[in-house]
């Protein structure tokens, strides 16, 4: 679903034209969900639920203040994009769960 | 639900819901949106309150109150500590119920409250602000209000939506990592605050006793200086050393506004309050007063200009804030800028200073003019917040 704010009205921040492929990758399954990163974002280009993350992709400047910001080291930066790093949380295939 | 309310609250902490319960206590219909599914939960605060402070808006009850403090040690990079004197007395709160508490007397007051209700836009009518869009049980829905307040703590989104620069520049965000540690050796009773640049650069570190051998541990340091290490490596680093065989009951991350009070804080039908507006002692970093004070104001004023029909009234909740906490933070700041910038060195000669102190001098200004002391440069700097 959906349910991104829109930036035009009203946003003080300016539209965003990056020619760079996204950089800031969050580590799946990491997040505490704590907002650090999205008080120093200067682009609110990080949307947070209760239990949700994700980086707004055509709002995001790669700037790294959300890397430098968390707590946790759960926000890194790769210079080659972030393509093809997972998405998901995958467990250890070498150990399935015991259940 | 009613499709149009007063006034809507954005985020149910101690600050949106103190604003809850004054603007309804004054008669205006308000409705509370939560985005998780509890109040309270999960913690994000090391929890530590004055009783002065806490008992304008509540009796203190024991349900809440998991230990009750009366003196703070400031350790310092060679270990010596100091004990300023201090009168009164402070509680390390149990926040998932403590916020429940003021919820329900919003609720009390005649305030709806939904949780696990995420607003990810205000509604905007013709440029004009009506109130907000939201995810409730997975449907969007549209909620009117005339007033918005954003009580959305320390990603204050809400402001940027309104058009309030509302951004903590990364000098002044403390980045923060704390557990709850039990089995723990502490001194009840005290709360301990570690300085330097090994410690914590650019903050400090806490120990605050939470009773029967818990205590909360964690640290802030600036995003700045977090930069270089994150928090928890230093987090983990004083553990290792300290209690290396506790139990860890919790454990958490967060983000302090250690900054004045954003420029704005209240255009175009919306006003912040709490974390989200910066209503957060820099030197400390503690926000729950301040932000329930500022939640008081912003409660008060909104059902005031609802009252008189006359939405430019809320204006005056800015004029409020500064005048009763909003100049005090500004005096804060530029003692927390020195502080800060102190070296191990000046840190370890001020508490050797603040030592010869005769014990009835050795007070929170006795300590702090030693410091001026050792540094005049501060006393103009305290100085240009009184003269501009």
């Amino acid at each position: 679903m959906t349910f991104q704010n829109d930036k035009e009205e009203g946003n003080p921040s300016r539209p965003v034209k990056r020619t760079t492929p996204l950089m800031i990758y969050i580590v799946p399954g990491k997040c505490d969900f704590c907002g650090c990163c999205v008080g120093v974002c200067p682009e609110d280009a990080i949307e947070l639920l209760e239990a949700e993350i994700r980086i707004i992709d055509e709002r995001c400047t790669n700037c790294r203040k959300c890397v430098w910001a968390c707590p946790w080291e759960v926000i890194e930066f790769h210079r080659e994009g972030i393509e093809h790093l997972p998405r998901v949380l995958s467990l250890p295939q070498d150990h399935p769960p015991s259940f | 639900m009613k499709d149009l309310y007063d006034v809507i609250v954005v985020g149910a902490g101690p600050a949106g819901s103190t604003a809850a319960r004054y603007a309804a206590a004054d008669g205006a219909s308000v409705m509370v949106l939560e985005k998780d599914r509890d109040v309270g939960y999960p913690v994000r605060c090391a929890e530590a309150v004055s009783h002065e402070g806490v008992a304008q808006f509540i009796e203190p009850d024991p349900k809440w109150i998991a230990a009750t403090v009366s003196k703070f040690r400031i350790v310092v990079p060679n270990g010596n500590s100091i004990v300023p004197r201090l009168d009164g007395i402070g509680y390390i709160l149990e926040r998932r119920i403590f916020d429940y508490e003021l919820a329900k007397l919003a609720v009390q007051e005649g305030a709806e409250l939904v949780t696990k209700a995420y607003v990810y836009d205000l509604l905007k009518v013709n440029g004009k602000i009506e109130g907000v869009r939201a995810l409730i049980k997975d449907q969007k829905v549209e909620i009117r209000s005339k007033v918005v307040v954003g009580a959305d703590g320390v990603e204050s989104r809400v402001g940027k939506w309104a058009g309030i620069d509302t951004t903590c520049h990364i000098h002044d965000m403390e980045s923060c990592a704390q557990v709850t540690l039990s089995g723990v050796s502490v001194e009840d009773g005290i709360l301990d605050f570690y300085f330097g640049e090994k410690v914590a650069p650019g903050g400090y570190l806490w120990v605050f006793p939470k009773g029967r051998n818990t205590a909360n541990v964690g640290i802030g340091i600036s995003v700045e200086t977090a930069k270089e290490r994150a928090p928890v490596r230093y987090l983990e680093d004083f553990i290792e050393k300290r209690y290396p065989n506790a139990a860890v009951l919790t454990r958490i991350a967060g983000g302090v506004p250690c900054a004045t009070t954003c420029d704005e804080i209240v255009k175009n039908n919306v006003i912040l309050v709490g974390d989200a507006a910066h209503q957060v002692n820099p030197v400390s970093g503690g926000g729950i007063i301040s932000g329930m004070i500022g939640g008081m104001l912003a409660g008060q004023v909104a059902a005031e200009a609802i009252r008189r029909n006359d939405l430019t009234f809320l204006r005056e909740y800015e004029a409020r804030w500064h005048k009763r906490l909003g100049w005090r933070h500004e005096v804060f700041y530029c003692i927390k800028e020195a502080i800060y910038e102190f070296s191990d060195e000046t840190l370890n000669k001020l508490c050797d200073e603040a030592r010869k102190l005769p014990e009835e001098k050795r007070t929170v200004g006795g300590i702090f003019r030693t410091a001026l002391w050792n540094r005049p440069s501060l006393l103009l700097e305290v100085a240009k917040v009184f003269i501009s």
